[in-house]
């Protein structure tokens, strides 16, 4: 009740000002003022009226009237016996929610894998700075203060925008290319471009048309990297063409294995073809995921074990799953293009092979392809 | 690990007229007195099968795909969850099929139905 009068207090003050400017006051008639007037017992139109005032509506359920009056009835009707109150009725916008405070942002630590590949080391000469790398996902958490996006698209119906309301993309998107600063966590590829193109839903999951859709997108918009941190165990002959079709143009396209281990030839698509690589996932000893898919299309392994990462809501989370062995290795990828941006995709995936630790005897090619993923030896083996 | 966990799939119909969509229905119901996780391979939790004569005709999952993260769904004392999708059945001929229903945790729970496609 306080801040009513104080504010009406405001209110007449500035009426008042007003009424002083002779000029003002004599070209415009006092505009009528809306107000909510209470009554004490029933409410009575009849005396807002005989005030000059036009009554809005006499509600049924409050004792009050809303209309609109004359300034100088104000006065008048407060000091009515039959008058409870004077209100001034306010117009009700929607008021944008305040933003959410921003969760607390840990200090800034490097995550394990990150530092098993080796990526710190390559940081001194490439941060993968400008690296167009296109995360086909559900999205990326635009606000989060650990991630720049750059730009996006979302394919996904229903949908506006390439923010992420899963927090899946925005975890492979960390792995990727999270900031080097103080907070969070340090992606492999910290000055790579992020672009967040949407194909996966809240649920996190996608049409095969759609995900043409992305790859479409990205070809257009010249990504030269693209990362597909999902899979499905049926083929699809316009998928296939789609990725082939960007191989073609140059860029180097990098997927999830799938968990579908540890049976062979359980490897999904799209990672199963060969335009694109197949990333299976690796503990913190360098041991294959038992649910890591197996296969002869399994190209390379990466950290996909227990990995700390951005998450929605500018938050931070651990997860597991070869969609997070495959951004390790398309960070490693635009280390690689940093130090030399004409390399076609085969010479990256020759490098990449050929510097990749050999985990496996050579029986175990279909668990851990050509080995685990080593940024350092790749950047170094590249030439320049 | 599933002890006490229901499956259900049902039809909307048991009978259909040609060329009629057929809405599908996936119940998981946790039937036991402790609570269930269930583990999932990825962000995939269910799926549909439509078979005549044995042979698939249709599967809700098989133009999608899904995030490759390991994921949970925790199920307490008559917690359930129901996934619907609907068949379009624009392609399908008149005769008895069989709708599958399956919970695409590991291991996976399924569970069998039967409807009816009318030949007008």
């Amino acid at each position: 009740m306080f801040s009513i009068k104080k504010s009406f207090a405001l209110f007449l003050a500035s009426i008042f000002i007003l009424s002083i400017i002779p000029f003002v006051a004599e070209a415009t008639p006092p505009e009528k003022v809306a107000v909510i007037v209470g009554f004490k017992q029933g409410p009575n139109p009849q005396l807002i009226r005989s005030h000059g005032g036009e009554v809005k509506y006499v509600y049924r359920y409050i004792l009050a009237i809303a209309a609109s009056l004359p300034p100088s009835a104000i006065d008048a009707l407060q000091k009515n016996p039959e008058v409870a109150y004077i209100e001034l009725d306010y117009e009700v916008r929607v008021i944008p929610l305040a933003k959410p405070a921003l969760p607390p942002q840990p200090a800034q630590e490097t995550p394990w894998g990150v530092s098993k590949i080796g990526a710190p080391q390559v940081w001194t000469e490439y941060k993968g700075t400008g690296i167009k790398v296109a995360i086909l996902d559900t999205g990326i958490d635009t606000k989060h203060p650990d991630l720049k996006v750059v730009g996006g698209a979302t394919f996904v119906t229903g949908t506006k925008s390439y923010n992420d309301d899963n927090g899946h993309g925005t975890h492979v998107a960390g792995i990727v290319a999270a900031l080097d600063n103080d907070i969070g966590v340090v992606g492999v590829a910290p000055e790579a471009a992020l672009y967040a193109v949407k194909v996966l839903n809240r649920q996190g999951s996608g049409w095969v048309s759609d995900i043409i859709a992305g790859i479409e997108w990205s070809i257009t918009n010249k990504m030269q990297v693209i990362s597909m941190s999902f899979g499905s165990t049926s083929d699809s002959q316009s998928l296939h063409d789609e990725c082939d079709k960007a191989y073609s143009v140059g860029i180097v396209l990098v997927a999830a294995a799938g968990n579908n281990g540890p049976g062979e030839n359980t490897i999904t698509y799209p990672a199963k073809y060969t335009s694109v690589i197949a990333v299976g996932a690796t503990d913190e000893s360098d041991v294959v995921a038992d649910w890591s898919s197996r296969g002869p299309e399994l190209e390379l392994t990466a950290p996909g074990v227990n990995i700390y990462s951005t998450y929605k809501g500018s938050t931070y989370k651990t997860l597991s799953g070869t969609s997070m062995a495959c951004p390790h290795v398309t960070g490693t990828v635009a280390l690689i293009l940093c130090k030399n941006p004409s390399l076609k995709p085969d010479d990256v995936r020759v490098i990449l092979r050929e510097t990749a630790v050999d985990l496996g005897t050579s029986g175990l090619y279909s668990a851990y392809g050509y080995g685990r993923v080593d940024a350092y030896a790749a950047v170094t083996a590249t030439p320049s | 690990m599933e002890e006490g966990i229901i499956v259900e799939v049902q039809t909307d119909k048991d009978e259909y007229a040609l060329y009629e969509p057929v809405r599908m229905t996936l119940k998981i119901w946790n039937g036991g007195t402790m609570s269930v996780e269930l583990v999932f391979a990825s962000a995939q939790r269910y799926d549909f099968m439509v078979l005549k004569d044995g042979e698939e005709v249709w599967r809700w999952s098989r133009d999608k795909m899904f995030a490759m993260v390991l994921g949970s769904l925790s199920l307490k004392p008559h917690e359930r969850r129901v996934y619907t999708e609907t068949w379009k059945a624009s392609g399908a001929i008149p005769g008895k099929y069989n709708v599958v229903g399956v919970v695409t945790s590991r291991p996976t729970l399924k569970a069998t139905s039967t409807f009816k496609i009318r030949s007008s």
